[in-house]
């Protein structure tokens, strides 16, 4: 195996780790339901360092660990399947922009790669919340009566959590790379 | 404040479900998981119960290490408990105050629902009590194999989860560390209002984040010079075993679900 690709891998194991330590910190807690921590940043950071795809493996790692450790709730098979292997390697798709942030950092255009982080950042915040929104569906279809709106409850919890969740990750990613560009720049 | 962190909720034990091979576990977690939704009435749930009670009873861990894992989704029990006995409005009425009625067939539903939620919950929380979760790993590793054919890179995965779960330990404490020099040089991470506890996660995320790359540097080079060439050849350090309680326990959790499918409503 060429060492290149060793050492992405390595790294992608080594975020997901840190994933899971960042989500141990104290989060701001809107409700029970809702709880928006910086958990995603490891995930994004390596994202706009590496690209979508090894983004998309450090986010899958993440679901696994949350599994293997016990901190993930099954509790219908569509649902977990979702929430722990779905959603948490979309946050990787904040990768997609990962050589035009790389390019602008370079040549020292700071303000427009800070709409690319933006961007992205709220490209994997959405894809990872898209996931939960569904989950939720799935979820509330299968343990709410008939005739309440799975939708709509899913929509509004997720919707605040994802929003709340991109904010913060965008302020702490951007300050983060403002602080040291070489953290994404290799 | 990290001091106390526990990673895992593995408890140390020599029972027979300790011992059990991490792929009978898992196996019979994933079907136990489906055959949950086949109990629909008070037979079914009562020998899912059973079932249930009988693996906990095994593993001889304290109940509160269960209630432990239910804590953090027991409002959504007491939501979905409350929600089929507002909404559901069959059978006869059992009390009425007002608009407020409760009917026969709600408190059924919301009770049932509720013991289905608590037993999805045990028994995940059982499995991750009394499996580590490298053992976890390799067991998935192994039943995942098959899907090699398809290019699903399991070698790789596998590693890359014993890769993490080695380095969450050692990360934990580099965060401890750093996190302890940045409050002697008076960082505040607890107190203050959100904006000054954000910039305070800079000094914290920084350090932690680029020693975090130098790591995985370090290591890539490291099984680089030991000759490290992905899955072919490869020995295991961790060799699994099916014994007999492990075809026992597959067997019993098939019988639990063919009696259910024949006995639900």
């Amino acid at each position: 195996m060429e060492k290149n690709r060793l050492l992405l891998l390595i790294e992608a194991a080594i975020f997901a780790a840190l994933a899971v330590i960042l989500d141990l910190l104290p989060s701001i807690q809107l409700s029970s339901a809702i709880s928006i921590s910086i958990a995603m940043v490891p995930v994004l950071i390596l994202s706009f360092r590496s690209g979508a795809k090894i983004g998309f493996i450090s986010g899958f790692l993440w679901g696994l660990l949350q599994i293997v450790l016990g901190d993930a709730y099954i509790l219908t098979p569509v649902q977990g399947f979702i929430d722990y292997f779905l959603a948490f390697s979309f946050i990787g798709l904040a990768g997609l922009f990962s050589k035009t942030i790389q390019n602008k950092l370079k040549d020292g255009k700071k303000s427009s790669a800070l709409v690319f982080i933006i961007f992205g950042v709220f490209i994997g915040a959405f894809a990872r919340y898209f996931w939960h929104f569904i989950s939720g569906v799935f979820f509330f279809g299968e343990y709410a009566p008939e005739g309440m709106s799975a939708v709509v409850y899913s929509l509004i919890v997720n919707g605040i959590t994802m929003i709340g969740a991109f904010v913060l990750c965008a302020v702490v990613t951007v300050i983060l790379i403002m602080a040291a560009p070489r953290l994404v720049v290799k | 404040m990290i001091d106390n962190i526990i990673i895992g909720k593995y408890v140390p034990g020599s029972t027979v479900i300790h011992r059990m091979d991490p792929r009978a576990k898992l196996l019979t977690i994933f079907l136990y998981v489906f055959i949950v939704f086949f109990a629909n009435n008070g037979i079914t749930y009562f020998l899912l119960g059973l079932f249930t009670f009988i693996i906990i009873l095994l593993t001889k861990l304290p109940f509160s290490f269960l209630w432990n894992g239910l804590k953090p989704v027991i409002w959504i029990v007491g939501f979905t408990f409350l929600l089929h006995i507002l909404v559901t409005k069959e059978g006869d009425m059992l009390f009425r105050f007002g608009f407020f009625s409760i009917y026969e067939e709600g408190l059924r539903q919301g009770f049932f629902i509720s013991l289905r939620f608590i037993f999805l919950i045990f028994m995940t929380t059982t499995l991750t009590l009394t499996t580590t979760p490298i053992e976890i790993t390799d067991g998935m590793e192994s039943l995942l194999k098959p899907f090699k054919k398809f290019k699903l890179p399991v070698h790789e995965l596998a590693l890359m989860m014993s890769i993490s779960l080695r380095f969450i330990p050692t990360l934990l404490e580099e965060t401890e560390k750093i996190l302890k020099a940045q409050m002697a040089r008076g960082v505040d991470f607890t107190s203050g209002p959100v904006k000054e506890r954000i910039k305070a996660i800079v000094p914290l995320l920084v350090p932690l984040f680029i020693s975090a790359f130098k790591r995985a540097e370090e290591l890539a080079t490291a099984m680089e010079a030991r000759g490290y060439r992905g899955s072919e050849g490869r020995t295991k350090i961790r060799q699994l075993k099916w014994g007999a309680i492990d075809s026992i326990m597959m067997a019993s959790i098939l019988l639990l679900s063919i009696i259910l499918l024949l006995l639900r409503a």
